[in-house]
């Protein structure tokens, strides 16, 4: 009797992981967008000392996992005594406008976290292409590791005629867009090295969200120094 | 007890019904990473899956992969599409106009339609040309896509005065349509 009562517990845990996992495959395969993006590649990289670092940021702050509902790929890196603040007051009044949140999950050895990011920009709007970076640390506003010092590290696109009055907006291009970013600190003279570190995130060209969401990475971080 | 004719056929049963759960299980979970959730869970404190590894003091410069997943005959018929549209000759308005192969690239993410098709199409014109009225272009969306139906996705564009030296151009491969064209689009266009 307890061998039958322990084969019916068996039967129904599994019966109740299958139906899960078969509801969990349904749901992953038709979101409830008709026209989504998702990553194609790593979300996560490890970084100097184990750190663990977001390869994207999220359009919600709910599953780090997610591959679908991603935003875009992080493309940039600034090192040795870098905070969120000093890399915004480096953007200064060229880049002063903001945009909407996403969120990048992170954890430098002080414990996993969100952090959400409006980011720098250029003017937008329904004339205007605007070059868009969210810049990423947790809570005290900077990451560390003993290799690179306290660093942040960014993800970057660029919005097209972006405004509520239906313009035709779509957004892309992050690869492209972070070589202006680049140019822009070396114009201010910062040191910042390109492509200089592989990070697993190389997006081909892809006309993702149904033709809304541009993906364009070459899979490496511009590395620039912030004293 | 097993070995009672009254129960064994019962208990026979229910093996068999636990290999089938243990099959389904196993295939709904393969089925889960197949689709790309590579863990599942909401919870802010979720530990990520790592996937990659690198190092601060590795440099690995590549080049932006070529575009993947469609072959060269869909490639060039999306490129045919897309030169041979009313719309792209309006916006041209008489200008010389090139695509560039290396940014023909596959439209993904439509999930209403299995058997759906698509490809993008970059377009250059040899000058700077306005952005017409009457062209077919996306409703506002989120960043992390559009959340309609392709078929409700667009509008057509009003009279801007845009000024573009390229498009993007949307193609349905099965039908042989213009989807949408992209004001600006291309790696290489409109430099900032």
């Amino acid at each position: 009797v307890k061998a039958i009562t322990t084969m019916r517990k068996v039967t129904a845990l599994l019966a109740s992981v299958g139906i899960g996992a078969l509801i969990a495959a349904l749901i992953a395969s038709n979101p409830a967008g008709a026209a989504t993006a998702s990553s194609s590649t790593n979300l996560f990289v490890s970084f100097a000392g184990g750190d663990v670092l977001a390869n994207y940021d999220h359009g919600t702050a709910a599953n780090p996992n997610s591959r679908s509902g991603v935003d875009w790929t992080t493309t940039m890196f600034f090192k040795n005594n870098a905070t969120v603040n000093k890399v915004k007051s480096v953007l200064g009044s060229s880049y002063s406008y903001t945009g909407s949140p996403a969120y990048a999950y992170l954890n430098d050895g002080s414990g996993a976290a969100w952090d959400a990011d409006s980011g720098r920009k250029d003017l937008g709007g329904c004339n205007y292409i605007d070059d868009h970076m969210r810049i990423y640390a947790d809570s005290d506003d900077r990451l560390y590791n003993t290799t690179d010092g306290y660093y942040v590290i960014a993800s970057t696109h660029r919005d097209y005629w972006e405004s509520s009055s239906n313009c035709g907006e779509y957004f892309g291009y992050s690869e492209t867009t972070s070589a202006d970013f680049r140019s822009y600190f070396v114009g201010q003279g910062y040191s910042c090295a390109a492509n200089a570190v592989g990070i697993g995130n190389a997006e081909p060209l892809r006309y993702d969200g149904g033709g809304t969401h541009i993906w364009e990475n070459d899979g490496n971080l511009h590395r620039c120094v912030i004293p | 007890m097993d070995h009672d004719p009254a129960i064994a056929k019962p208990a026979r049963w229910r093996r068999a019904a636990g290999f089938g759960l243990v099959v389904c299980a196993v295939a709904g979970a393969g089925a889960v990473i197949s689709t790309g959730i590579a863990h599942s869970g909401s919870a802010a404190n979720d530990v990520p899956k790592i996937e990659s590894v690198a190092t601060t003091g590795a440099p690995g410069p590549t080049q932006v992969p070529v575009a993947a997943g469609m072959s060269d005959s869909d490639a060039r018929k999306a490129e045919q599409i897309a030169l041979q549209s009313s719309y792209v000759a309006k916006i041209a308005g008489g200008a010389d106009l090139s695509v560039d192969p290396a940014e023909t690239a596959p439209v993904t993410g439509v999930v209403e339609d299995p058997s759906f098709a698509g490809a993008g199409v970059i377009i250059t014109f040899a000058r700077a040309v306005e952005f017409p009225a009457g062209i077919p272009i996306f409703k506002d969306s989120s960043e992390t896509g559009n959340d309609l139906p392709l078929a409700d996705a667009t509008q057509l564009s009003t009279d801007t005065g845009r000024l573009v030296t390229s498009v993007g151009v949307v193609v349905n491969l099965n039908s042989g349509d213009v989807i949408a064209v992209l004001p600006g689009a291309g790696s290489g266009g409109e430099a900032k």
